[in-house]
């Protein structure tokens, strides 16, 4: 028996070994690399030699660097919009396809497509829909608003269009999470929550959010994550313009490193971002114990 | 049970085998290894005796290594240029290959090089020449030009790629600026084609006008958001990104009315697409090739590698050329992107290094792929015979003269000012235009607003790259 189970638990992380060791080569070494690059003075043309330990500068520069910092409020205000918005509308889309629908099945593969699209061919699209001679203008048009904006070229716009574009795009996964989380909420908590007046809307509010409020919790933090890793939408879609107006930390870390060629600091703005996920989703992990229900 | 675990076993080693089947040592893939012969200008006779070398190829039999990509490998040009100098000077080279870095990648002959690999010829743009002379990469050549009595200004001019006072590269071609023209969008409107002489911007703008009609798609003008537009105007008026001691000089009021001419032809006088339109992607950057609605364009002389691609670009209207707009009041100018040999210090052997990439840069040239050759000492009769035999051999059926590409491509007289800002923090000045003059061309900020904005986050800017 012990060496059976002995054989059984060495099978199991055989089965893990190869991702354990992958993860720890390509993710887990550059991770302390770019920690270690953040703490020192490493352009991309200095040579080893003149490499010399800098401490916090390069962090203190960053509080310091106003564009840096307006990067870091475009990020703030990305994720947003982005979480809450992927959150209802994944649960929204999950609760009206679960049931009661006609071509469900077909409905969840229409929802979920976007999300294995090729983010530079949704973006050619996207860009001639919404442009000048698009067919969202031309409706505006037609309808007598006089000068409807460009969304992708208008400062104030861009960048929640930016968000919106990425949620449609992403929201496939939220709802299929949800639907398999709705699959487990039982029914005779919805039959006496029936039974005792309660309309469909409390029904929801009531029972099934607090019984999927795991899921909740998994799907937060992971969107939370994705809203970070917003680079490919925005460089595909403005390219961080206009001018500014959607360069966030993703694409001014990217534009540091590989433009300005200041591999140190676009290593400590990465830390920062990874301290700012960290601390928020310490603070959800710890509030967790009072609103997800298991 | 013991087949499953069996069976599992073999699921876990194909799994491991299959991940790790694409490594492969990164020197297999990524470069090749070459041998340096470091011989010297001898031979060796049948009995085994050394004898002086008696060919006048003074560096017969040694070996160099050029930094090329697989693309450069494969080229006929590069193919049949180390075959020349091969029978011209005996130098053996051997092509070193560097992966094409992906956008956003490091360059890696740049890495190469840092890294101590010893690499005899590189090739680069002039900016990105700069790059590799910031980071010490490069060998200046004063020094070597002038133990061999050669005058490298005689030659080249001021196409010579000069950091910190001291020459880094020798041009082999240059990229220059033109202005091209659909000849169908004058016929129609009934403007006569536009003469060389004294072209200046507001000739361009004035005949623009005549051209234009946006009713019926048609544009007098167009050019592209490069960040280089938005300040040309101050450029060729000679005005200079840095001041005398290092920061940014972009308070000259020039580079103001630099970016308000750029952005007024399309926003106010409405002669090509706005700065909104141009932002949005509405025009591709071929879009001039690959439309007929399109009078004017003014870019580099790629282009022409666009025209000629009757396959790719079907047209049933001809094509003109005119040397680039000037503003008027200045010398004639143009900008110009020059193509670079060079030395790094790793190389072993400078002086046969420096052989071959004298060669490389005075001939390249005559191989016949419509290069235009940097040099300045060319006499107007192999100026026009290579303008009949090579530039112009595609462009008899647009009309285009042997005049036209001398007024266009070889006027000593114009100026030839670089095509970007090239300096300390280059790369993040040109940056900050791009951003900044799309924020006031599409009304977002003020021009004032906009200038300073340029001016503080170059300084500072400046002032990193310092550090």
């Amino acid at each position: 028996m012990k060496r059976r189970q002995l054989m059984e638990t060495l099978t199991g992380y055989m089965f893990i070994v190869p991702y354990i060791l992958l993860f720890t080569i390509f993710t887990g070494i550059p991770f302390v690399i770019a920690m270690g690059l953040s703490f020192v003075n490493v352009k991309y043309i200095t040579k080893l030699d003149n490499i010399q330990f800098v401490g916090l500068e390069n962090f203190v520069r960053f509080f310091s660097d106003p564009d840096a910092l307006a990067a870091l409020e475009r990020t703030a205000i990305y994720s947003l919009i982005y979480v809450p918005l992927i959150m209802i509308i994944g649960f929204v889309l999950a609760v009206i396809l679960n049931k009661g629908v006609f071509f469900k099945k077909s409905l969840r593969s229409m929802v979920f497509l976007p999300y294995v699209s090729n983010m530079v061919a949704v973006a050619v699209v996207f860009r001639l829909l919404l442009g000048a001679r698009g067919p969202v203008v031309g409706l505006l048009l037609k309808l007598g608003v006089e000068n409807p904006p460009i969304l992708l070229t208008d400062a104030k716009l861009v960048l929640p269009t930016v968000v919106a574009i990425a949620v449609w795009k992403s929201v496939g996964l939220n709802m299929i999470v949800y639907l398999a989380a709705l699959q487990g909420v039982p029914k005779a908590l919805n039959e006496a929550a029936r039974i005792d007046g309660a309309t469909r809307f409390q029904q929801i509010i009531h029972v099934t959010l607090p019984v999927v409020s795991p899921t909740t919790f998994f799907l937060s933090i992971s969107s939370l994550i994705t809203s970070l890793q917003n680079f490919t939408v925005i460089q595909s879609l403005t390219q961080g313009g206009p001018g500014q107006a959607t360069t966030v930390m993703s694409i001014n870390i990217v534009r540091t490193a590989f433009t300005r060629f200041d591999t140190s600091y676009a290593s400590a703005q990465a830390m920062v971002m990874f301290a700012v996920v960290m601390l928020i989703t310490l603070v959800q992990w710890r509030g967790q114990k009072k609103w997800v229900t298991y | 049970m013991k087949k499953m675990r069996l069976l599992s076993l073999i699921l876990v080693f194909t799994m491991a085998v299959n991940l790790f089947a694409g490594c492969t040592k990164a020197d297999e893939d990524n470069s090749s290894q070459t041998t340096v012969d470091n011989g010297e200008a001898t031979t060796e006779t049948e009995n085994g005796q050394e004898t002086e070398d008696t060919s006048g190829k003074k560096y017969d039999g040694v070996t160099l290594k050029w930094a090329v990509t697989e693309t450069g490998a494969s080229t006929g040009e590069n193919v049949e240029l180390i075959e020349k100098i091969k029978e011209d000077l005996g130098i053996n080279i051997e092509f070193t290959i560097v992966p094409t870095p992906k956008d956003g990648e490091i360059d890696r002959t740049l890495v190469s090089l840092m890294a101590g690999d010893e690499l005899d010829i590189v090739y680069s743009a002039t900016p990105s020449l700069k790059i590799y002379q910031s980071a010490g990469v490069l060998t200046p050549l004063d020094e070597l030009a002038e133990n061999m009595g050669y005058d490298m200004k005689e030659v080249f001019g001021e196409n010579l790629p000069v950091f910190d006072g001291a020459v880094y590269g020798l041009p082999a071609y240059s990229d220059i600026w033109l202005t091209f023209y659909n000849k169908k969008v004058f016929d129609d409107a009934g403007v006569p084609y536009p003469e060389a002489e004294g072209w200046t911007w507001e000739k361009y703008i004035e005949t623009a006008e005549k051209l234009t009609d946006i009713e019926n798609g048609v544009w007098g003008s167009y050019m592209l958001d490069y960040n280089n537009y938005y300040y040309m105007y101050a450029t060729q008026k000679g005005a200079d990104a840095y001041k005398a001691d290092g920061t940014a000089n972009f308070d000259d009021p020039l580079y103001s009315e630099a970016l308000k001419f750029f952005a007024d032809l399309g926003n106010e006088k409405e002669i090509q697409p706005t700065m909104g339109m141009l932002a949005a992607g509405e025009y591709p950057w071929n879009a001039f090739a690959a439309s007929d609605n399109i009078g004017m364009f003014v870019c580099g002389g790629w282009v022409t590698s666009l025209l000629k691609n009757h396959e790719k670009y079907p047209r049933e209207w001809k094509a003109g050329i005119l040397p680039m707009p000037y503003p008027e009041g200045s010398e004639a100018s143009t900008l110009v992107v020059n193509g670079n040999y060079a030395i790094p210090t790793t190389s072993a052997n400078k002086e046969a290094a420096f052989e071959a990439v004298k060669y490389m840069a005075e001939n390249q040239y005559e191989l016949g792929y419509g290069r235009v050759p940097a040099r300045v000492n060319l006499s107007d009769e192999e100026i026009t015979r290579y303008i009949e035999e090579e530039l112009g051999a595609d462009f008899v059926d647009d009309g285009i003269t042997v005049e036209d590409f001398r007024a266009g491509w070889f006027d000593a007289e114009r100026i030839p000012y670089p095509e970007k800002i090239i300096g300390t923090a280059d790369t993040s000045i040109n940056q900050i235009w791009f951003e900044e003059a799309q924020e006031y061309g599409l009304g977002i900020k003020p021009l004032e607003e906009t200038m300073q904005s340029i001016q503080e986050r170059s300084n500072r800017a400046i002032e990193e790259a310092k550090q």
